[in-house]
């Protein structure tokens, strides 16, 4: 009896709790003004808590998606929803602060929201009393805001606290009336950062790098198929860029690729994901969005994390494109192109395939194809020789739709044809390389003239294939080596090989036609740069003088030109001398032999007189009359060396009588 | 590439790093891959490096190429002999240039010399120093009039020490190879000697710290540690030895020294640029020296000076 009444007792505890929490339940969603998508058969509804601030969360249903491994049950995956996690919310009842739904991300049953890079900013409704909006859970609104009171102020809190508070209620209008509320979120991000109404255009004075004005929908989302590239003739000259144009590429957003990861366990299951390429400078976390929903992508190495898809197999077909704003503001979009034939190959860095442009010879890839196309490119993978594949379909794993190729290793090339091949992935180059050796190369493909390099054609080539230097057919060699008639004229070149999609280009430059002299070595009187000296200015006027040692008393025309020669060892004294000496005498005329020494005339400048008598005319006018008074002889080849002496003589006897006075 | 096409190459670069230098090297088709069991006492990248520089080609780790290496602009060297009037190529080269210099050979004889390590010698002879300077203007080349004679007129003597950096000498590191410059005999030789030992106090003398192959010299004079380039260092050292190592030859008109002593650069410079050639290396008597050709006996006798030396 007992029993009965603790079981019936806690049978009617249960119920009366469930009305409760219903009660609850359904209070919390009358509060809520934004559309909900009827839902999906895939989805999984979570519950939503008292206390939680999703009430505006359109995700009320959500897509679950394995991301990641958790271990807390049902909600043990983190999940990619269609309709993005809230990152705009309105909750007329919840003033408190830092209270977001990131808190509770942890907790079951609650649904994660978006990192606080993008979700950080909430609009608040400071109303008292309830917003006229939806009364049923399931009702489908289009305009979440239409009935909000024009007295209504909105708070756009961030998560730091900081509030802005905004009266208009087309701010929120504007906000939810987006294609996307993703958008929106950014929008009120921009403008609580700037402290500006979001809804009044931004006045900002971009820097170059501000993508703030840069809005993830501008342009809009358009999946992309992949194009094989075209093949041209060998003599059609690549279209330049023009700088408009490389402007206009360089798009506002950053273009990314993504790629296809297909992993294969031992009982040959398979798995398909998409790696969102990564590159240093990005983000180790990043929430990005995509037209079904949004997403968070976690670093690895050179990819983000394995991102698993539902609806992988349209994906595949149709292309699909990622879009996040990274930490500095910049947009960044991820895309991968659809097509219907994909060739994975191993990678270093990844475990399993990854997608790769075209079918390498030897190697073991595998060729994932829509089920329409699977004769078509059994027909060209036996033309590439390759016979030992497995073909996987659905119930391996394979998306529904495709069929997966494992062990195909090509071993022919095939030489594709003009235009665009739609097969031109399967179809392998061959193996080749085009050498250039030998030459004078200056920097990485240019060569000085007149010492061009050796055009040589290495691998697998057959006889019908053709070489073309310059568009012009050019001869090849048993060795390899290619002669062109102008391979080795000023200029750009280009080697191609006829339908290989094999080419390779070298450049022909002349050397320069000057350079620049420069001080290497600095010294008191000159510069010295190689086996060129550029004397100073005030050395200019230093001439170079060759005398024998024997006479290393220099004389110059202007009294006090008197120069001493260092004692040197050998016969010649040779050195500049700051002026131009006519007379080379003895070191001491007085106490020199007679017989030997010699008065050298090195020129026939006449003297000039000076009205100057300092030291240094002194010693001018004391050597010359000491070599006159010892009757020295003069050793000269030019003519009236005698008067010419005398005259020097005759100016430094007045410079003396002048000194004496 | 040949040491020629590698001048053709620094020259087209006109300037670059040590390392791009080094690069170049590797691809020359002079690598011994043997030659360090031959007792080479420097690679191939160092024995050219200093051709280059030696000859006037190419000036490294200096006042505009720290570092690195900058192509010195085409120039002509002149000497003047008793019999004729002798112009040294040095600097950049083109294909374009060294073709008109073949072209333009009016009243002057062009002639290349190949060299080991080094880029060919270019010659250019005139009788009149006018028909000299008329093809270094149509070629050009920037006219360098008596170059020896210039060139050693600006260095300073190697008695002044005053413009060399005081610096310690390494205390601490086990990669140090250090050796020190001491009289053997009447020759001198580089002793090794421990760190400690070069580190005691009241060391005097030259020592070399050498690491990665990259040799410092520091002079220990008195109270003073002086870093400054071994060749220079050493000629001090025979200064204050009173030792003469210079040996000039009137009849030959060549200058002969012992290889340990061989001139600083610039000095070096200048003797080569008396004929264009690096100079001879002998050994008699287990004794290696270096003579210099075609040197006048006045230019002899600058570089004594400068090296404060007296000819033998």
């Amino acid at each position: 009896m007992t029993v009965r009444l603790v079981a019936l007792l806690i049978s009617a505890t249960s119920v009366v709790t469930w009305i409760v929490w219903r009660q609850i339940r359904t209070g919390s969603r009358k509060r809520r003004s934004v559309p909900v998508p009827p839902p999906n058969p895939s989805t999984v509804v979570a519950p939503v808590p008292l206390s939680s601030n999703l009430a505006l969360n359109p995700a009320e249903h959500v897509e679950e998606s394995r991301l990641s491994g958790r271990a807390d049950g049902f909600h043990n995956d983190l999940r990619i929803s269609p309709h993005s996690p809230s990152k705009l919310e309105c909750d007329k009842d919840s003033h408190s602060t830092g209270d977001s739904g990131l808190e509770n991300a942890d907790q079951p049953g609650i649904i994660p929201t978006l990192p606080p890079d993008v979700s950080n900013v909430f609009v608040e409704e400071s109303l008292a009393e309830d917003l006229q909006s939806t009364d049923s859970d399931e009702s489908v609104q289009t305009e979440g805001l239409d009935d909000v009171d024009s007295t209504s102020t909105y708070a756009i809190r961030e998560e730091s606290g900081s509030t802005l508070q905004v009266e208009d209620p087309r701010i929120a209008d504007i906000l939810l009336t987006e294609d996307d509320d993703d958008d929106s979120a950014l929008l009120l991000d921009d403008a609580a950062e700037n402290k500006e109404s979001p809804h009044l255009p931004a006045n900002r004075d971009a820097p170059i790098e501000d993508f703030s004005d840069i809005s993830l929908d501008e342009t809009p989302v358009k999946l992309r198929r992949y194009r094989p590239p075209s093949q041209k003739s060998p003599n059609t000259r690549e279209r330049n860029t023009s700088p408009s144009e490389v402007k206009r590429r360089v798009a506002t957003f950053r273009q990314l690729d993504i790629v296809v990861h297909i992993i294969l366990d031992r009982h040959g299951f398979c798995a398909v994901y998409l790696l969102p390429v990564r590159t240093a400078d990005l983000n180790e976390t990043i929430s990005a969005r995509y037209p079904d929903g949004s997403l968070e992508l976690v670093a690895q190495e050179e990819w983000y994390q394995d991102l698993p898809f539902e609806e992988i197999a349209s994906y595949l077909r149709n292309g699909i494109e990622l879009r996040a704003r990274l930490d500095n503001r910049q947009p960044v979009r991820w895309t991968l192109t659809g097509r219907d034939v994909y060739v994975l190959a191993t990678h270093p860095d990844a475990s399993g395939y990854v997608s790769t442009n075209r079918l390498v010879l030897g190697r073991s890839h595998l060729v994932m194809c829509i089920g329409e196309q699977v004769e078509e490119v059994s027909r060209v993978l036996r033309e590439a020789g390759c016979d030992s594949y497995t073909q996987l379909d659905q119930s391996s794993g394979v998306p529904e739709g495709w069929i997966l190729f494992r062990g195909v290793t090509p071993t022919k090339a095939i030489i594709l044809g003009e235009g665009a091949d739609q097969y031109y992935a399967l179809k392998p180059a061959p193996d080749l390389e085009i050498e250039f050796e030998g030459g004078i190369c200056i920097r990485n493909s240019e060569w000085l003239v007149g010492y061009p390099p050796q055009i040589k054609l290495f691998g697998q080539i057959s006889d019908a294939v053709k070489v073309f230097v310059d568009g012009v057919e050019a001869q090849r060699l048993p060795d390899g080596t290619i002669l062109a008639a102008t391979f080795d004229s000023l200029g750009q070149h280009t080697v191609v090989c006829e339908g290989l999609s094999h080419s390779r280009s070298y450049s022909i430059v002349d050397a320069p036609e000057s350079w620049e002299m420069w001080p290497a070595y600095r010294f008191s009187g000159a510069s010295i740069c190689g086996p060129i000296i550029q004397p100073h200015a005030d050395a200019a006027d230093n001439k170079m003088v060759c005398v024998p040692t024997s006479n290393p008393l220099l004389i110059g025309a202007e009294p006090g030109q008197i120069f001493r020669c260092t004692v040197r060892s050998g016969g010649i004294w040779k050195g500049l001398v700051p002026f131009d000496p006519i007379w080379a005498l003895p070191a001491h005329p007085l106490i020199c032999r007679k017989s030997t020494a010699r008065i050298i005339q090195l020129s026939e400048l006449q003297p000039q007189y000076s009205a100057n008598s300092g030291r240094a005319e002194l010693n001018w006018s004391n050597a010359i009359l000491d070599a006159a008074r010892k009757g020295l002889r003069i050793e000269t080849s030019l003519p009236d060396a005698t008067l010419t002496w005398a005259a020097y003589r005759e100016l430094a006897r007045r410079i003396r009588r002048r000194a004496k006075r | 590439m040949t040491p020629n096409e590698l001048l053709l190459w620094l020259s087209a670069r006109t300037n670059g790093s040590w390392a791009q230098f080094r690069g170049a090297i590797e691809n020359l088709e002079l690598v011994d891959p043997d030659e360090a069991e031959q007792g080479v006492s420097f690679p191939l990248y160092q024995r050219v490096r200093f051709n280059l520089e030696r000859m006037g080609h190419v000036e490294f780790d200096t006042e505009g190429s720290e570092n690195g290496w900058r192509v010195v602009p085409p120039s002509l060297a002149v000497s003047v002999t008793k019999k004729n009037v002798i112009g040294i190529l040095c600097g950049a080269r083109s294909p374009k240039q060294l073709a008109a210099l073949r072209d333009n050979v009016a009243h002057t004889s062009v002639n290349f010399t190949s060299c080991q390590d080094c880029p060919d010698i270019v010659q250019i002879t005139a009788s009149t120093t006018h028909t000299l300077k008329t093809f270094a203007e149509l070629n050009r080349l920037v006219w360098q009039d008596d170059a020896p004679a210039t060139l050693l007129s600006q260095i300073p003597s190697i008695g002044v020490l005053h413009s060399w950096p005081r610096a310690p000498l390494p205390s601490i590191g086990r990669d140090w190879d250090v050796k020190q410059f001491v009289r053997k005999g009447k020759s001198a030789v580089w002793r090794p000697i421990t760190l400690d030992e070069a580190n005691a106090p009241g060391g005097q003398g030259l020592f070399s710290f050498t690491r990665f192959q990259t040799p410092q010299y520091y002079l220990r004079n008195g109270g003073e540690t002086i870093r400054m380039p071994g060749a220079i260092a050493k000629y001090w050292l025979l200064a204050r030895w009173r030792r003469r190592v210079l040996k000039y030859d009137r009849n030959r008109m060549t200058l002969t020294l012992p290889a340990i002593f061989r001139p600083p650069l610039l000095t070096e410079r200048a003797l080569i640029l008396c004929s264009g050639h690096l100079p001879v290396h002998n050994v008699a008597y287990n004794r290696s020296t270096l003579t210099y050709q075609n040197i006048p006996e006045e230019i002899a006798g600058m570089a004594a000076e400068i090296l404060k030396q007296e000819i033998i």
